[in-house]
């Protein structure tokens, strides 16, 4: 009996003018996945994550979370329903201390934030929970500096601090690794490794390596449309692949 | 090593915690003792006008500094406030208290109104809507005479007692008397802000303010935490109006003009966005300015100008933020990034 997928998309397309950026896409992640989608600058993966996460509205299709319509619901409904994602451009909340951004997504996701009249450090069991989270992405020596004495590689690590800080069921990530130095790119896919061994992942990135290495199964993008759906050996083997996109880099 | 530097982290902290409520002490010892050290009725009156400035100041850096909206119309909560308090206490029953309840709900329910609107925008545009509002209910109030008497105004606005009915009752008559009286006031809402400013929904109205968007992806709906804000705004800065209605005895459509709105922005970054008692600094140090200038000349909005355009230039944070800066620079690296300056 096949179990209903984590997260199914039914031809969903996205219309900007007379370009079509997702066309017609069907997708489908199972639960548990670590599942990559890549494809060449421009082909429809970050307007795909935004269709996903409620950024964009879908010109036509369906998006299904854990069985449940979610097309069209605003973002803030869709990390409700369990889907965290985390973003291309660092999107932290830059003048509050490395703390109080993920204390401020615990907090969110414990309905906590309608508290008008207690002090914030009297919520001792969400900011204990933000220091763990913090421990995790390796930034707990730093709980209360400022975000601007982080360095690229530590605030990416923030962004994800974030986005588990909602405990979402599916996270979607995109190139988590942009930007960053080789050493910073290990830890980081070291970091995906691991929340992916109990949670269901998406995520899109540019270095060919890293999704080869660690990905369970690969979506080719090109021109807003899935060319081919694999696991890595067979994404390497197929042709098609590698006339539109990898070239020599495998 | 480690645990030697959040030692010194958690100490320079403790310090900064302690200069902060020692300043606070301070602050409101001052206020206190203002109308003893002042012993003259025209100062004394001049202290609680920036009392009430104040509060309004405060009221409106719950937009600019906290959400980071910029407001331009935050006097129609002085005027609509200080309108309702003389409507109420003139034509239906003379009561202070229920004066400014009136002034405080009926700006509630403005703010409500018009932050349906406003908060689906943002920058530019939020601060065009604000003004649009402001102007319009300036024109209402400017034009209907029989209600409120046009750009005449309305005098005699009372200075009702308070107290237990039968029991006992307190004049506000004298100038003394009615200065406590605005200060008990004003400071139990400025508490009221803050513990507001210090909880968890504060702390998302920062988060707005730094980025609206990473706020929604936490599972927020913005709109709504911004209506909030508008509204809380609104409500304290309509007790600011009833407080300024009854203090002068004599209102007219002038607090409800934009370059009234602009005044409060003016006091808002004067005394600095970032740090919660920064407006409450402007205020003091513009009304002051005005009082000390008018006394040689009528353009004391060209001093005002003039220290603005050097305070933007060399303490873009304001007095206060300037002075919390220093204070935190001094206790080594304890600046948690809580009111981080630009």
């Amino acid at each position: 009996m096949a179990t209903t997928p984590v997260l199914e998309t039914r031809s969903l397309s996205k219309q900007f003018g007379s370009l079509l950026a997702v066309n017609e896409v069907d997708f489908e992640v199972p639960q548990g996945e670590l599942c990559a989608v890549i494809g060449p600058n421009g082909a429809g993966k970050t307007t795909f994550f935004n269709l996903i996460s409620g950024r964009l509205k879908p010109t036509s299709g369906a998006i299904f979370f854990e069985g449940e319509d979610i097309t069209g619901f605003p973002p803030h409904a869709v990390v409700k329903k369990g889907v965290g994602r985390s973003f291309q451009i660092t999107n932290i909340f830059p003048r509050l201390s490395v703390l109080d951004n993920v204390r401020i997504a615990v907090l969110a996701r414990r309905g906590k934030t309608m508290d008008m009249f207690s002090p914030i450090e009297k919520h001792t069991e969400e900011q204990e929970e933000a220091l763990g989270i913090l421990g995790e992405v390796e930034l707990e020596h730093k709980a209360h500096r400022p975000t601007t004495e982080l360095g690229h590689g530590e605030r990416r690590n923030l962004e994800l601090g974030i986005t588990l800080a909602l405990e979402p069921r599916l996270i979607l990530l995109d190139e988590p690794t942009a930007g960053m130095s080789i050493e910073e790119t290990s830890s980081t896919i070291d970091l995906v490794k691991k929340i992916s061994s109990d949670k269901t992942v998406v995520f899109t990135e540019h270095d060919m390596s890293v999704v080869f290495s660690i990905a369970d199964r690969i979506s080719v993008l090109h021109q807003g449309s899935i060319i081919a759906e694999g696991t890595p050996d067979e994404i390497r083997k197929d042709d098609l692949v590698r006339l539109a996109y990898l070239g020599e880099e495998v | 090593m480690e645990s030697s530097s959040s030692k010194k982290i958690f100490l320079s902290r403790l310090t900064e915690r302690i200069l902060k409520r020692f300043g606070i002490a301070a602050l409101l010892g001052l206020a206190v003792l203002a109308p003893v050290l002042v012993q003259n009725d025209y100062y004394i009156q001049l202290c609680t006008e920036i009392l009430i400035a104040s509060l309004l100041a405060i009221s409106l850096n719950f937009l600019i500094g906290f959400t980071g909206l910029v407001s331009l119309g935050h006097a129609v909560y002085l005027g609509v406030g200080a309108y309702a308090f003389a409507l109420l206490t003139k034509n239906v029953y003379p009561s202070m208290w229920a004066g400014l309840i009136t002034a405080g709900a009926s700006c509630a329910l403005l703010a409500w109104f018009m932050g349906i609107f406003c908060v689906r925008l943002a920058g530019l545009y939020f601060a065009m809507l604000t003004l649009a509002f402001s102007q319009v209910v300036y024109t209402v109030a400017y034009y209907w005479r029989d209600v409120t008497g046009g750009d005449d105004g309305m005098l005699g606005i009372p200075k009702p007692e308070i107290g237990i009915p039968g029991v006992f009752s307190i004049s506000l008559e004298s100038f003394t008397n009615f200065y406590y009286f605005v200060l008990i006031i004003v400071a139990t809402l400025i508490f009221l802000a803050w513990k507001i400013a210090n909880s968890p929904f504060g702390k998302v109205l920062q988060a707005i303010r730094e980025n609206p968007e990473r706020v929604e992806f936490i599972g927020l709906p913005v709109h709504r935490y911004k209506l909030f804000a508008f509204i809380i705004a609104g409500t304290l800065g309509g007790f600011a109006g009833g407080l300024y209605s009854t203090f002068q005895g004599y209102i007219s459509p002038d607090l409800l003009y934009w370059t009234q709105s602009g005044e409060i922005v003016l006091m808002t970054i004067l005394g600095g966005m970032y740090s919660f008692l920064g407006p409450a600094f402007g205020a003091g140090l513009l009304l002051f300015i005005r009082d000390t200038v008018l006394n040689f000349m009528e353009y004391w909005r060209i001093v005002v100008g003039g220290i603005l355009v050097l305070l933007v230039l060399f303490l873009p944070g304001g007095i206060l933020g300037f002075f919390e800066g220093w204070m935190s620079r001094l206790s080594i690296g304890g600046n948690d990034g809580d009111d981080a300056r630009s």
